[in-house]
């Protein structure tokens, strides 16, 4: 009973030594095979590995053990296992692996836990170092005029980078120096009296050339003496910086501490260094937008006085025409008595003579008339309404029948045209001269049509005066729209101002909208194109006509 | 309608347009129509107030009035008629060379009667100028003298 018990025991010892054994061997495995990757996995594993093994020597302590109790092992080595000093060294070694995974748990995870510690404290205040960097770049780009940046950048080196006193000097090319600009904790003396040559020993010029951030602390040969004792330099450390992008050196900041204070270490210069790299492109910014306000002021100024020329040109053609028709209206007068009280007693000759006078005076008083018309597009006032665009080419075309219907020409109007905010007597002017353009130029054309349409357009609405007469050559097309432009081809007989059509640009124009012309696409013959802008059809037009109006609407759906 | 005998004080600094107005209107109405001539606004009033050299001028029954004149122009002279209690009865055709919207609107809001442009067209002037005291002697009623 005895002995099948001893060797149960014995048995079951050895069973779980191997079983420890194996599990040893696994932990062993595992860890080879994974400690580079997981330190707390791996630390893990450690500690169970040695506790697998601190079991597995004692499993097979006890195996043992009780085998010699069990006199299933020579009578010697039972002896020997009851020998003090294996009992001694087993005990030892168990106490020696858990020490091991006492250390290997402290070194492994409490100290790991505190080196995370510290770390996250200096990424801590790298971050608060580099959100306050962010905010005085915000603050420096924000601001536009170049002396302010200039004041503000030297503030922000002592405010947040905690320098004593920061004086910022720039380079003039011109000159050929480099100078104090601005300054903060800096007596304003220095700042005026700093003024060195870019090719000279000072430091500040050498830092320009060069570009090098430089820490000088108590005196450097390349100081000026006099300066130096006057604003007791003696006992500061001075970092000179360059004030450098990219695209180069603008010029460079003087920051100073005292001997006494925290010297700048190099993570804080290299905040310094970032700082001014964006406080550069800042002052470049702000050097910008100077440029571009003093130019749009320019730009202001030139259009003002085009404007006032335009207008005095404008009230000129007016008071000019005005007076040439005084002598206009005598003219007529004299030349109609003539005819009536007088033209029997004149021969053929004078007859014929007195008959050019009437041909050409009367081309004097359209010219005239144009010429006060397109005088008059620049003066009218505000006297815009809405028009019916449909009644307004439908009753022009009824006006100019007796002229078409001579040149066996057809007016088509394609309704409905689109009403517009317009002064009505220059809308029907600008209407009439494209029509009255488009007889004119109609010539031997086979097919004599002219059309009026209209066409939606996102900038606006588009009304379209189509001909198929002549056309207008290509490189022509602008210039038709100048002052006294004729037709090359136009032949004397047809009778024209050259103003027509400048007209029609001119009442497009003061209408928000242009005139430009195309090749007829229907075939021979041009389109007069006239752009209304919005502007003059809000109010008139309901929203959803306008292209962009259901484009807009059909984003708004999805 | 029967024609009422007119005198018609034309206010006109060109002496060409004068002639031809005159010479129309003799035309049309022969000695009914009696046309009296000043130069500048100035001197309208000092006709219309019979002061000066015009001591011994009739009362015209209608004016006709150019805007550009040297000195004060046709505007300065409607509004002084226009605010003489005495005067401002008489009709005031205002008679221009300017077709301007601005000038046509002025003129009206100083009190003007009719605006007419004058016509640079062949045989218009006179037509026109025909017109003016054929319709205020023969249509329009004139306003009665006080008792």
């Amino acid at each position: 009973m005895i002995q099948i018990e001893g060797q149960v025991v014995v048995s079951v010892s050895v069973i779980v030594a191997l079983a420890w054994l194996a599990l040893f061997i696994y932990f062993v495995n595992l860890y080879r095979t994974s400690w580079r990757s997981e330190p707390r996995f791996a630390m893990v594993l450690a500690v169970l590995m040695l506790d697998a093994f601190r079991n597995l020597v004692e499993s097979a302590y006890l195996g043992v053990v009780y085998s010699g109790r069990f006199r299933m092992v020579p009578r010697y080595i039972d002896r020997l296992l009851w020998a003090p000093q294996v009992t001694i060294v087993t005990r030892l070694l168990t106490l020696a692996t858990a020490m091991v995974i006492l250390w290997l748990v402290m070194e492994r995870g409490f100290y790991n836990l505190q080196l995370r510690e510290q770390r996250s404290v200096v990424l801590e205040q790298r971050n608060r170092e580099l959100t306050a960097l962010q905010q005085l770049t915000a603050l420096v780009s924000g601001t536009l005029e170049t002396p302010a940046v200039l004041n503000r950048v030297c503030r922000e080196i002592v405010d947040t980078l905690s320098f004593r006193s920061a004086m910022l000097c720039l380079i003039d090319e011109e000159a050929g120096v480099i100078r104090g600009a601005a300054g903060y904790g800096v007596p304003e003396s220095l700042i005026e009296e700093t003024q060195r040559s870019l090719d000279g020993p000072d430091i500040l010029a050498a830092i320009a050339r060069t570009g090098a951030t430089e820490v000088v602390s108590g005196w450097d040969d390349r100081f000026d003496r006099e300066t130096f004792v006057r604003f007791g330099h003696a006992g500061l450390v001075r970092v000179f910086a360059p004030i450098q992008d990219a695209q180069g050196t603008v010029g460079a900041v003087e920051a100073t501490v005292k001997v006494s204070d925290t010297l700048p270490d190099a993570h804080r210069l290299a905040l310094l260094h970032s700082f001014l790299g964006h406080a550069c492109a800042a002052i470049r910014n702000a050097r910008l937008h100077e440029r571009v306000l003093t130019d749009r002021e320019r730009l202001n100024r030139l259009t003002h006085s085009l404007e006032d020329k335009n207008k005095q040109l404008e009230s000129f053609v007016y008071m000019v025409s005005h007076d040439l028709k005084a002598p206009l209206v005598s003219i007529q007068g004299f030349l109609s008595l003539l005819e009536i009280e007088c033209a029997t007693e004149l021969p053929e000759e004078g007859r014929f003579y007195l008959n050019r006078v009437r041909g050409n005076t009367e081309h004097l008083q359209r010219l005239i008339q144009q010429l006060l018309e397109l005088s008059r597009v620049g003066r009218a006032g505000d006297l815009r309404e809405r028009v019916d665009m449909d009644a307004l080419a439908q009753e022009i075309k009824e006006t100019m029948e007796p002229r078409l219907q001579p040149e066996r020409i057809t007016l088509e109007i394609v309704s409905p045209l689109p009403p517009v905010m317009a002064e009505p007597t220059q809308i029907r002017q600008l209407i009439v001269n494209l029509v009255d353009n488009s007889i004119k130029y109609m010539g031997a054309s086979l097919e004599r049509r002219i059309e009026i349409r209209s066409e939606v357009v996102p900038e606006g609405v588009e009304y379209v005066v189509t001909d198929t007469g002549m056309g207008i050559p290509e490189e022509m097309r602008e210039r038709a729209f100048q002052m006294f432009q004729r037709l090359p081809n136009a032949s004397s007989s047809i009778e024209g101002s050259g103003m027509g059509l400048a007209i029609v640009r001119k009442i497009a124009e003061a209408h928000g909208g242009s005139a430009w012309v195309e090749a007829n696409p229907g075939g021979t013959g041009s389109a007069f194109h006239i752009l209304i802008a919005p502007a003059a059809l809000s109010g008139v037009i309901s929203s959803g006509t306008l292209g962009t109006d259901d484009e807009s609407a059909a984003i708004e759906q999805q | 309608m029967t024609c009422q005998p007119l005198n018609i004080l034309l206010v006109e600094d060109n002496d060409d347009h004068v002639f031809l107005a005159r010479k129309a209107i003799a035309q049309e109405m022969g000695e009914r129509v009696q046309v009296f001539h000043v130069n500048d606004g100035e001197s309208a009033i000092d006709f219309l107030r019979r002061r000066g050299e015009h001591r011994e001028a009739p009362r015209p029954d209608l004016i006709l009035l150019d805007l550009q004149l040297p000195g004060r122009d046709g505007f300065w002279v409607i509004r002084t008629i226009k605010g003489d209690p005495d005067l401002q009865v008489i009709p005031i055709v205002l008679f221009t060379s300017s077709d301007a919207s601005s000038d046509i609107r002025r003129g009206y809001e100083c009190g003007a009667n009719i605006y007419v442009c004058k016509p640079t067209g062949p045989d218009e002037f006179a037509d026109r100028i025909r017109a003016i005291p054929a319709f205020w002697s023969r249509v329009a009623h004139l306003p009665p003298a006080k008792n």
